[in-house]
């Protein structure tokens, strides 16, 4: 066997390859079907975000949020005015935090249903991410009603929101959740139960729970660990302390707890409870302000402060530090996607080629988040 | 084909006087031009059918500005296609490079001469009909592997290694799936299958309702015949969304083309001979004819493009696991049991019960 | 263990038998149900609602009210208190201004009547450049920068991407106007100094 020699192929999986998961570039040491080790190489989509906070004001930073996440933008405007807010003192009206984690909620559906769209097309079934992308022109409708654009949003404001619900909005919204219930099953029987979907991610690369707490991931790839953890019930903020939900965790039914098939359900049963707690916002919607007064010329008092709101795509973090003037003095980005790109390298070890790819869209990496 | 030119040599006694080779040389020169037009044009015809069809099971219109109901999309395609850039990577292996695309489709056209379309319609009605086309098909492995190694890409090699693996592992069961048919009918000939077939008020001769080891041979045969195509759930060589594509990732313009060419006239070679060894070929009921084979061959078209566009694709070891530990078995008690049918209830049909 | 082992193939088979079946009806389904595609150019959404609902049928709406397409300014209700270009994140907004007749303005979203003094000479936005946020549209006290309906916008030369609200004749008009309003001011002062 000795006079059988073999080498390992360096292959680079490039930022250019046909993947809806943004530039990422992965470089592969495989030996055939087999990888050795997975480097990745970031910084494709590097924009200098948090380099521009320092030089343009609070108000003025808002737009830039939104392209953090653009699949989520909603949750990505609602982290940093949640720390400029916390920072200032400032108190929302009822009515506004009420109408921010109605969108919120709002958004975390469409997010998941790219999430697990794209997943699906990663692994070679093309139609669910175009049903998926169907119902998710609905909803992009429904932001279009409140705020006038389809996919990054600006729409909250520190102190508020910047438009009140128009018209007919209520309406509009309670026909698309009773149209989505049943499309979720329809989804669920078209991609998730069919076997061979279920033989390509069950068991794939599971993710102990130490390992994922010790790589700080967070949200729905931390819970499908097993890993009892969602801020919007352990660190509550806004007026979630008021709403009964239910949070999906891995308890390993479909395969192994951890595993690629877990986090992909637990995103399908977070949009089901995210229909939940926007049925009971639209019932306990009060009447009230949009916005809070805030001065026009923003100077927030010399600190810092570190905010944490749940995104689709895990714990969205927000350090801040000012040093009393207009403009920021440094501001730190932190990212659910960041963190779980750098698992990959420790767990891809050992796994073919195909698993890597369903490991990464199961992880649910958006390169933007990864590199601001 | 033959008797054809036979009456036309019996009723113009110029073409007397030409020799025998000359002209029947001529002659399969023309049936051959003949077919290439008309296996071009199903195969893109299938494609403007397929993109139609994966637009509507996603919600969406296909092509539909070019031409009617964008039935003009393939010319389009073809044109564009022919006027880009001939591109041959620097490093590859040159001749292997150009040939490997012609092998890839010649594997696939030299099936078409035994199709029978209707009882006189068939290019040559060869004795070893079946045995013929399983022959021949199986080329396009040495042209899928040689488009592999001589694009001197890492990635296209391992794509092509793949798709040997997985086509040389799909022949098995596919064989022995038609051995059992070939059992029951007596004959190799593709004409004598449909014979054997003829008459049960067009339906109930049928090879699928022969019995039912051949119910679930037909079964076997199609699986296997899709991984032989390379389509999804089994293209894991070609279309891998996950990295390249495969096999032809150097390929551009028109050589691209052909590597889909043939791929797409596939579909209708598997409809064909599916409805051949199964169905009954041009029997059917009221008139028999031609219009029945193409129905039937279309109505597999369609159903191959329907298990495309819904569902995923099977990892290589998946795929492989298929192949040896269900279908192979399957096949081998299919060939097993339609042997002891036929030897303890000879003379029978649809399952048995009629005489 | 063999048992089971063999019970477990033939649960393999069935259960992907009956997965395949059912996502496939649903395929089925979706293929003989209406597409959801908004043919563009014959179905516009930039049409109003009824002519839309006329050609298209289907779920998804034309622009909403609140839509926000390409910036346009009402000249002459803009007070040139360039609070709009102070607030723009990439400083897209160009704005010059000279001081004019003293008059007062109607707002155009509510009944407010502001002073104006200042008149712009020179108003120009890099659509190219432009995000579309509305950081603009919300500070202004007229309300004479909006969003339009618009969106159609390509062109060849990316110089036509910078819309001119104010063309060169009216600046020099209003150019002309100033200077003449500062001579009579002057002339005031000199008058009243002697």
């Amino acid at each position: 066997m000795s006079l059988l020699k073999t080498e390992t192929m360096v292959i680079n999986m490039g930022p250019q390859h046909p993947s809806t998961h943004g530039v990422l570039r992965f470089i592969l040491t495989t030996d055939g079907e087999v990888i050795h080790s997975a480097i990745p190489d970031i910084g494709y989509l590097h924009r200098g975000m948090e380099k521009i906070a320092e030089q343009i004001t609070y108000h003025q930073f808002m737009p830039y949020t939104d392209r953090i996440d653009y699949l989520a933008s909603m949750n990505c405007n609602w982290g940093y005015a949640l720390t400029v807010e916390r920072l200032m003192g400032i108190e929302v009206p009822r009515r506004a935090e009420f109408i921010r984690v109605l969108v919120g909620e709002l958004n975390r559906i469409a997010s998941h249903l790219i999430a697990v769209g794209a997943m699906g097309s990663d692994l070679g079934a093309f139609t669910p991410f175009l049903h998926a992308i169907r119902e998710r022109e609905w909803i992009n409708d429904i932001m279009e009603m409140v705020c006038g654009v389809r996919l990054t949003f600006n729409y909250m404001r520190i102190g508020g929101v910047s438009y009140d619900l128009p018209e007919g909005f209520m309406q509009n919204l309670t026909e698309f959740l009773d149209y989505f219930e049943p499309k979720v099953k329809q989804f669920n029987d078209l991609l998730s139960y069919n076997k061979i979907f279920v033989e390509r991610t069950s068991g794939v690369v599971p993710i102990p729970a130490e390992k994922a707490i010790g790589f700080s991931l967070a949200g729905p790839n931390l819970r499908a660990s097993g890993v009892q953890w969602d801020l919007r019930r352990d660190d509550p903020y806004s007026v979630y302390r008021e709403l009964e939900f239910e949070v999906p965790v891995g308890k390993g039914e479909y395969g192994e707890t951890g595993d690629c098939l877990e986090r992909y359900m637990i995103r399908i049963n977070e949009m089901v409870e995210s229909i939940g707690i926007i049925r009971q916002c639209i019932r306990m919607m009060p009447d009230g302000e949009r916005i809070a007064k805030v001065p026009r010329v923003l100077k927030p008092p010399a600190g810092e402060i570190y905010a944490r709101t749940e995104a689709p795509r895990g714990e969205l973090g927000f350090y801040l530090i000012s040093d009393g003037s207009q403009k920021p003095y440094r501001l730190k980005i932190r990212t659910g996607s960041f963190t779980a790109m750098s698992i990959i390298p420790d767990v891809a070890q050992g796994c073919l080629i195909a698993d890597l790819v369903a490991l990464i869209g199961s992880l649910d990496l958006i390169a933007p988040e990864i590199d601001r | 084909m033959k008797e054809f030119a036979d009456i036309i040599r019996n009723a113009l006694p110029v073409f007397k006087s030409i020799p025998d080779a000359l002209y029947y040389g001529i002659w399969m020169l023309l049936v051959a031009g003949a077919l290439l037009g008309v296996v071009s044009v199903i195969a893109g015809i299938t494609s403007w059918v397929e993109r139609r069809v994966a637009g509507r099971m996603m919600s969406r219109f296909g092509p539909n500005r070019v031409g009617p109901q964008g039935s003009l999309q393939w010319i389009a395609d073809g044109i564009k296609c022919l006027l880009k850039e001939d591109l041959i990577p620097a490093l590859a292996d040159k001749p292997l490079f150009r040939l490997a695309p012609y092998i890839v489709f010649a594997g696939m056209f030299a099936t078409w001469v035994v199709f029978p379309f209707s009882k006189k319609i068939i290019v040559a009605d060869l004795n070893i009909g079946i045995l013929y086309v399983l022959a021949v098909s199986s080329l396009v492995v040495i042209g899928i592997l040689m488009a592999g190694w001589a694009s001197n890409n890492k990635w296209s090699l391992l794509g092509a290694m793949r798709a040997v693996a997985q086509i040389v592992s799909y022949e098995v069961p596919s064989v022995l799936a038609v051995l059992s048919v070939v059992l029951v009918s007596g004959t190799l000939s593709m004409q004598g299958i449909v014979e054997h077939q003829r008459g049960g008020s067009g339906v109930l001769r049928w090879n699928i309702f022969h019995d039912p080891f051949l119910f679930i041979a037909f079964f076997v045969f199609f699986i296997a015949q899709i991984a032989e195509g390379n389509r999804t759930p089994f293209d894991l060589p070609e279309a891998e969304s996950e990295l390249v594509a495969g096999y032809s990732t150097e390929y551009s313009g028109m050589r691209f083309v052909m590597f889909y060419f043939a791929e797409w006239a596939n579909l209708f070679v598997i409809g064909a001979v599916s409805s051949t060894l199964f169905f009954g070929g041009w029997e059917g009921p009221f008139i028999a004819g031609i219009h029945w084979f193409i129905l039937k061959s279309c109505f597999f078209v369609f159903l191959l493009m329907w298990i495309r566009w819904t569902l995923p694709r099977l990892r290589v070891d998946q795929l492989m696991t298929l192949s040896w530990k269900y279908l192979t078995p399957f096949a081998f008690v299919c060939l097993v049991g339609a042997a002891a049918w036929i030897l303890f209830l000879p003379d029978r049909y649809f399952m048995g019960m009629l005489k | 263990m063999a048992q089971s082992g063999f019970i477990n193939y033939f649960r393999n088979i069935y259960e992907a038998a009956v997965s395949i079946a059912k996502g496939m009806r649903i395929t089925l389904k979706t293929f003989f149900s209406k597409p959801v595609t908004v043919q563009y150019p014959e179905e516009n959404p930039a049409f109003t609602a009824e002519e839309f609902s006329r050609l298209y049928s289907g779920p998804l709406k034309p622009l909403s009210g609140r839509y926000r397409g390409f910036l346009t300014v009402q000249m002459d209700i803009c007070t040139a208190c360039e609070a709009c270009a102070r607030a723009c994140p990439i400083a897209c907004i160009a704005i010059e201004h000279v001081k004019g007749e003293r008059t007062k303005v109607k707002s155009r979203l509510d009944a407010k009547e502001t002073p104006k003094l200042r008149y712009a000479t020179k108003f120009d936005i890099d659509i190219g450049k432009c995000m579309y946020c509305g950081l603009c549209v919300e500070p202004c006290p007229t309300g004479a920068i909006y969003f339009t309906r618009t969106f159609e916008g390509a062109s060849y030369d990316p110089g036509e991407l910078i819309l001119h609200f104010v063309n060169e004749e009216e600046a020099n008009r209003l150019k002309e106007i100033a200077r003449k309003l500062e001579e009579d001011t002057k002339k005031a002062d000199d008058k009243g100094a002697m």
